[in-house]
């Protein structure tokens, strides 16, 4: 697929920029031979790939401000990299603009105990940060599955969450401060040691806004303090309808989970060939819900919760023992997808969001279209803030299979619109639901985030591509919202 | 749908008249009932409220979400809420019985959980607005993970009117804890954030933590057994332990406890928890009296002392200075001078440029947050 890069003309030559660079950034740093390029071809989207035309790999602030400088006085576009494990294409190279990696930027610049707070360079990985303050107690709390690999600053640009959202919060929930530097090389200070700071809530903006506004690089994080106490309990369904009801009415009954997962028949036995669980196979669904906090706290909710799932129709229910048995239970949720990967050949894992009440009819439109198009789908769901997961299987060897496959997930992710959600819970737009996007707004709302991304961005070189489908894309694709029989901007050409 | 809640929807009156106002180049001065109208400045300029634009628009009490027209008065939904067990987090005040839910996110306010549980903006998962070029635009949504788009409907919070006339708000909500016990022990001011913080790591289920005159008031809340656990601990340690009504947060939140009937001007610090509370206490407090609430992170200061004095202290210790309340005996200066705190001029000029991306004819309530926007 030919990515449209918004028309960017650089308005010098390669060389020449190869020059210009090589006097700001150390040689090593520098990536312009088609071999050295190849490893920065694709993101966790891997079937989407483009050669850059060059690779930056600074080491400093000031490297990034004349990067910038640079790009921008020669019409350079830029597509800012962390750990490259977008799920959505974000971090997709452009045939004419440079990939700024900010792997070397993997600080931690340091740790305030007493106010809890860490301060931290893009590239570090979110892993890493918890890693670094549990001696003191504390933790960082969004933890996407990739937290192993990936980074902060592309959580930042993703505004990723994880298993522990609905009680913890995502990334602009977890973030005091950011330093951001504009295009034309401006360096900004968002946000700030305290809790709120004055004027807009510049903050918010920049957290999931794909590397389309700015280039984070620096980041103070909020830690949190480690619970005493940690508690999951299992428990498996003959419907995996009775299992969704069961979710809401925990959180009726005034319960907030640190985490609740849903996982269908699938993926219950996918994870436990791989990983050997413990999970009941037979069961059309397991919950997994895990309580925190105090032992009196934990005790307390664990017995309401067991409670509310025996009348919501549980089969059975089983709380892990030790500390030991509570990971193992994690363990087969978390490798859900390798755990897929050895079910076929390829899979395309989808994001929507639906309020959790619409599970049942969310199930039965993946199912329906899982027969029409003959293509399995396993299940993993975070439940509690419906979230879902559908990994579609497909194999990319098969002639046109791919196209079916994202054919297929288009119109899971217009179900989940329809639905009352939302196209991305957490991987973001990236380059792969720029369609989408023409479903879940009208001409006027992208047409606004367009003018906020030039508001930063006046030329438009910030990953231009992504997040945010031009108008006449969204014509193109027929998708535009047509409101009161009117056809917004009707002058665009249709094709 | 309980019956008292009024069903009013004014979309199409609201919008036309922001496209006239548009057309025209005309400035809108946009106020719900104006209970926080002493927070901004005057805007000059036809008037567009908000309070007839009432009614919940779906309450999803399983989901924990609600959306609501932004007319619909703060107390109304505080009363539907509870009454399926249910709350605001993010505990805003109202400073009058007449606010309203738009003025409260346009406001962006929270109360004493804030610093435990979270903000206004946190809360927000969406909204429908009406930007400065006419256009009705929805953002975010009902689900608590969202990421398609720019987040604008955290933005438009707390840009008291200036980015968008907020027609409909979607908010996450939390369930009423089963238990709350409100307690005060004597304590030095410069021990206070370091014990809130020693009390959040042994564990303790805290949701609200000011200091005033001497003594620390820490809320406890969460299920019984936690909170009487952890009651029982905290009294072992601090023999003078006593119990507080729960309302005292309330009355704190509203700013009619004693401490506010000074009648110097009202300053909001906004700063990191833990700083060094002598040397603070030393450079600001020479004149005037301090409240400390968030557990170190929000200090409450009436003083004459000048603004430029008390900005500056607060920005050397990396936070900031609203001058929140004047009086009608205050000397005319202070009665003019910026209410937030200034931007630097990379902020300002970004602030600008949003600005105008949203409402390129400043009609937006132009210069209410500062003369610039």
């Amino acid at each position: 697929m030919k990515i449209d890069d918004w028309g960017i003309n650089n308005q010098i030559n390669k060389h020449e920029l190869v020059q210009i660079f090589a006097s700001i950034v150390p040689e090593n740093s520098l990536l312009f031979e088609t071999e050295d390029l190849k490893p920065y071809e694709c993101d966790g989207l891997s079937a989407y790939r483009q050669l850059p035309l060059m690779v930056l790999l600074p080491e400093t602030i000031e490297q990034i401000q004349s990067i910038l400088r640079i790009c921008y006085q020669y019409e350079i576009a830029v597509v800012t990299r962390g750990a490259g494990t977008s799920l959505s294409g974000g971090a997709l190279p452009l045939e004419n603009g440079i990939v700024l990696s900010l792997a070397k930027l993997n600080k931690i610049i340091e740790i305030d105990q007493d106010n809890f707070t860490a301060r931290v360079q893009p590239g570090v990985r979110n892993l890493a940060i918890s890693e670094a303050v549990s001696a003191h107690g504390l933790y960082y709390a969004p933890d996407p599955s990739s937290q192993i690999a990936c980074s902060i600053g592309g959580n930042v640009a993703e505004n990723a969450g994880g298993v522990h959202c609905l009680k913890y919060g995502l990334t602009i929930h977890n973030v005091l401060q950011l330093k951001v530097i504009t295009m034309e090389g401006d360096l900004l200070e968002i946000g700030s040691e305290a809790l709120d700071s004055p004027g807009y809530d510049v903050l918010a903006l920049m957290h999931g806004s794909e590397g389309m506004l700015g280039v984070v690089v620096e980041v103070l994080v909020k830690l949190l303090v480690k619970p005493k106490v940690i508690k999951v309990l299992m428990a498996s369904f003959d419907q995996v309808t009775t299992a969704g009801e069961a979710v809401s009415k925990i959180i009726s009954n005034g319960i907030i989970p640190a985490g609740l997962e849903l996982m269908d028949k699938s993926a219950i036995r996918a994870a436990e060939d791989f990983i050997h669980a413990g999970y009941p196979v037979d069961a059309a669904a397991i919950l997994l819900c895990e309580v925190d906090g105090s032992l009196a706290e934990v005790d307390a909710q664990i017995e309401q919760v067991q409670k509310v799932l025996k009348q919501s129709g549980a089969m059975d229910i089983q709380i892990a023992v030790d500390e030991e048995q509570r990971k193992t239970f994690w363990a087969g949720r978390k490798a859900a997808f390798p755990a897929v990967g050895r079910l076929s050949p390829d899979y395309y894992c989808m994001d929507g969001t639906i309020p959790r009440f619409q599970l049942g009819k969310i199930l039965q439109r993946i199912h329906d279209l899982s027969e029409e198009y003959g293509l399995a789908v396993v299940n993993v769901f975070h439940a509690g803030d419906g979230n879902l997961h559908p990994l579609i299987l497909y194999d990319a060897n098969i002639p046109g299979q791919l196209d079916e496959t994202e054919k297929m997930g288009g119109e899971i992710l217009s179900a989940c619109v329809e639905l009352g959600g939302t196209i991305t819970g957490e991987h973001g737009v990236g380059v792969e639901k720029l369609d989408q996007m023409c479903i879940q707004f009208n001409a006027s709302e992208l047409q606004q985030f367009l003018d906020i991304k030039t508001a930063f961005d006046t030329k438009n070189l910030l990953n231009p591509g992504k997040g945010i489908p031009l108008l006449h894309r969204c014509a193109e694709f027929g998708a535009l919202h047509v409101h009161h029989g009117q056809l917004p901007h009707p002058e665009l050409e249709r094709f | 749908m309980s019956a008292y809640i009024k069903e009013s929807d004014q979309t199409d009156t609201l919008l036309a008249q922001v496209q006239t106002a548009y057309q025209n180049k005309q400035p809108l001065a946009i106020q719900g009932n104006g209970s926080k109208s002493f927070l901004t400045h005057a805007v000059s300029g036809q008037s567009l409220t908000t309070t007839e634009h009432q009614g919940i628009v779906s309450y999803f009490p399983s989901e924990l979400t609600i959306t609501v027209r932004s007319g619909t008065l703060l107390s109304d939904l505080k009363t539907i809420l509870s009454e399926k067990g249910q709350m605001l987090p993010f505990e805003p005040p109202a400073f009058s019985k007449s606010a309203t839910i738009g003025g409260t996110i346009a406001a962006g306010l929270s109360g004493p959980s804030r610093a435990f549980i979270g903000s206004a903006r946190d809360f927000v998962l969406g909204c429908k607005v009406i930007n400065g070029k006419g256009e009705l635009l929805k953002f975010g949504g009902e689900v608590m993970k969202n990421v398609a788009g720019y987040d604008l409907s955290r933005l438009i919070t707390g840009s008291y009117g200036s980015l968008g006339v907020i027609l409909e708000i979607s908010l996450k909500l939390l369930p009423l804890v089963p238990k709350e016990q409100s307690l005060k022990f004597s304590l030095p001011s410069n021990q206070f954030a370091h014990k809130v913080q020693n009390l959040l790591i042994s564990g303790h289920p805290i949701t609200a933590a000011c200091h005033l005159n001497g003594q620390a008031y820490i809320r406890l809340g969460g299920s019984e057994k936690g909170v009487d656990f952890s009651y029982n601990e905290i009294s072992q340690t601090h023999t003078d332990l006593e119990i507080v009504e729960n309302t005292f947060w309330s009355e704190l939140n509203e700013q009619t406890l004693s401490f506010f009937d000074s009648s110097q001007p009202l300053w909001r610090l906004s700063l990191p928890r833990d700083i060094n509370e002598d040397d603070f206490e030393q450079a600001i407090t020479t004149e005037g009296a301090q409240l400390i609430d968030w557990g170190g992170a929000l200090r409450w200061f009436s003083s004459n002392q000048p603004a430029e004095k008390i900005r500056q202290i607060a920005q050397l210790y990396g936070g900031h200075a609203q001058l929140f309340r004047t009086h009608e005996t205050d000397m005319e200066q202070i009665k003019t001078i910026p209410k937030q705190h200034p931007l630097t001029p990379a902020m300002l000029k970004i602030h600008q440029q949003i600005k105008h991306a949203i409402d390129p004819n400043h009609i937006l309530n132009p210069g209410c947050i500062y003369p610039e926007l």
